[in-house]
């Protein structure tokens, strides 16, 4: 019997300091575990979706302001509206309105040439550039090169209800095979309000003159 | 019924049947008795339990029957050795180490899951990013000496030029750079292999400049026959006698038969990785 006579001393000291401090870390053990699993859930709630994680990065600026987006810069010089293009071959019409970006471009390093750009309305429509203006009459169909600025037009073919706010969007192409997951791309507000939307377009912007 | 007839494990039914042995402190509570009735052991000698004497135990922490241990004590073993004094020190320096050392085990492991789970998927797109964009093989040309390579031995000059007639001019931050590129056929596939190459000029800091080539060359080539064909870029102002050529031939074949120009051949090693840089 010394054996356990003398191993019952000890004991309910030992628990009697213990208990109380096993139930404080298990209420915090439950406190912490509901946090975790409560973030977790959290976290998951405000996870990118697809779509979001493809989206390219978007570099934003004004009218007359160059915007770096990395592996390119671009500017946008002037903006103007026209009922008819005059190209080299032929003039082109609208019933809508020609809206013609002037931009200008360079590159840090890498030459690249780039994307016909997109028209982003104030509602959130998306307009393409026009197909009706040959893009070899683009600054698309220019190389951007370090070291230099080339410049060049944009064409869209928009209602004038889309002008007011509107900003392009100007991106370089990416592989068709081994995509890069975050393109770099320049969103520039070409500073249209109501009043400088609703003025007249001009009659022919010709690109004899300005080439 | 007294002590020593009930079983080691029987409850106990109570203390006054027990044998009064010589007086002593206090009696050990010993595992009790009662319990169903037993058939008659053999007498023996009365068994008297263990007893401690000393130190003397304190009655009050000694409730009887609180002992967890149903096994009698053996009588021939004698007394144990002391061991309460060293029992209470381990406990405080015994428990606060491990906790210590969990922490930060704990905190590592964060660590390492945080970094495998942000860099593991970092490390795979960029792998696939890497699998579509090998690195090239340069080879570098030594000025003004020519290099073979794959059938073709290549020569390259890069000189200033004037702005060519019939473009706007380039005004006065760039310049006109012509390129001379000679190319001749070393064996019979170098006949073939006439692709128009891939063109770009590198300044030192490996700025490129994108340069388009004038290819009239006829179609059918010669061994051995040297064929010319010229290329312009435009670099800027000051960089015309630095920019150095970088020159990527084409893996194209004319002898290809048309429905194999999009045969995709798994075992090929060729690939469009080589360039040739021309050091001026």
């Amino acid at each position: 019997m010394t054996a356990t006579q003398e191993q019952t001393a000890p004991a309910p000291d030992r628990t009697g300091r213990r208990a109380p401090r096993r139930k404080d870390s298990r209420v915090l053990s439950a406190v912490l575990g509901l946090a975790l699993a409560a973030g977790a859930i959290w976290l998951q709630s405000i996870a990118l979706d697809n779509n979001a994680m493809e989206a390219p990065l978007t570099y934003v600026g004004d009218r007359d302001d160059t915007v770096d987006g990395g592996r390119f810069s671009v500017k946008v010089t002037s903006v103007a509206t026209a009922k008819s293009i005059e190209t080299d071959q032929e003039t082109v019409e609208t019933d809508q309105v020609f809206l013609v970006v002037g931009a200008m471009g360079t590159v840090p390093s890498e030459p690249l040439k780039l994307s016909q750009p997109t028209l982003l309305t104030a509602d959130g429509l998306k307009f393409q550039a026009t197909d009706r203006i040959p893009a070899t009459s683009t600054l698309a169909n220019r190389w951007l090169q370090p070291g230099f600025w080339n410049d060049g037009y944009f064409f869209f073919e928009v209602p004038p209800a889309a002008l007011p706010d509107a900003k392009v969007v100007f991106e370089i192409p990416n592989s068709p095979l081994y995509g890069e997951p975050l393109m770099p791309e320049v969103e520039i507000d070409l500073g249209l309000d109501e009043a400088t939307a609703k003025q007249p377009p001009k009659d022919v912007h010709s690109l004899k003159k300005s080439r | 019924m007294s002590d020593d007839d009930r079983d080691w494990f029987a409850p106990r039914t109570g203390r006054n049947s027990e044998p009064s042995p010589p007086p002593r402190p206090r009696r050990s509570p010993r595992p009790s008795l009662g319990g169903p009735p037993r058939p008659p052991r053999p007498p023996r000698q009365p068994l008297y339990p263990d007893q401690q004497v000393w130190p003397p135990v304190p009655k009050s922490q000694e409730p009887v029957g609180s002992s967890t241990q149903p096994l009698p004590a053996l009588p021939s073993a004698g007394p144990l050795p002391p061991r309460k004094p060293p029992a209470p020190p381990e406990e405080p320096t015994a428990t606060p180490p491990p906790r210590r050392r969990r922490t930060l085990l704990y905190g590592l492991g964060t660590l390492a899951a945080f970094l495998i789970g942000i860099g593991a998927p970092t490390v795979d797109s960029y792998l696939i990013f890497k699998g579509g964009r090998p690195d090239d093989k340069v080879h570098l040309v030594p000025p003004g000496q020519s290099y073979t390579f794959e059938h073709v031995t290549w020569k390259a000059a890069i000189e200033p030029m004037d702005d060519p007639v019939g473009t706007t001019p380039t005004g006065p931050t760039k310049e006109w750079v012509k390129i001379t590129i000679d190319r001749t056929a070393v064996d019979k596939d170098g006949t073939v292999l006439t692709g128009k190459p891939e063109l770009q000029v590198k300044d030192r800091r490996d700025r490129a400049w994108q340069v388009e080539v004038d290819d009239d060359l006829p179609a059918e080539h010669e061994i051995g026959k040297t064929y010319t064909m010229n290329a312009f870029g435009v670099v800027p102002t000051g960089l015309a006698k630095e920019v150095e050529l970088v020159l990527r031939p084409s893996g194209y074949r004319k002898d290809t038969p048309t429905e194999d120009l999009f045969k995709v051949d798994p075992d090929s090693t060729e690939n469009d990785d080589d360039v040739l840089r021309f050091t001026r």
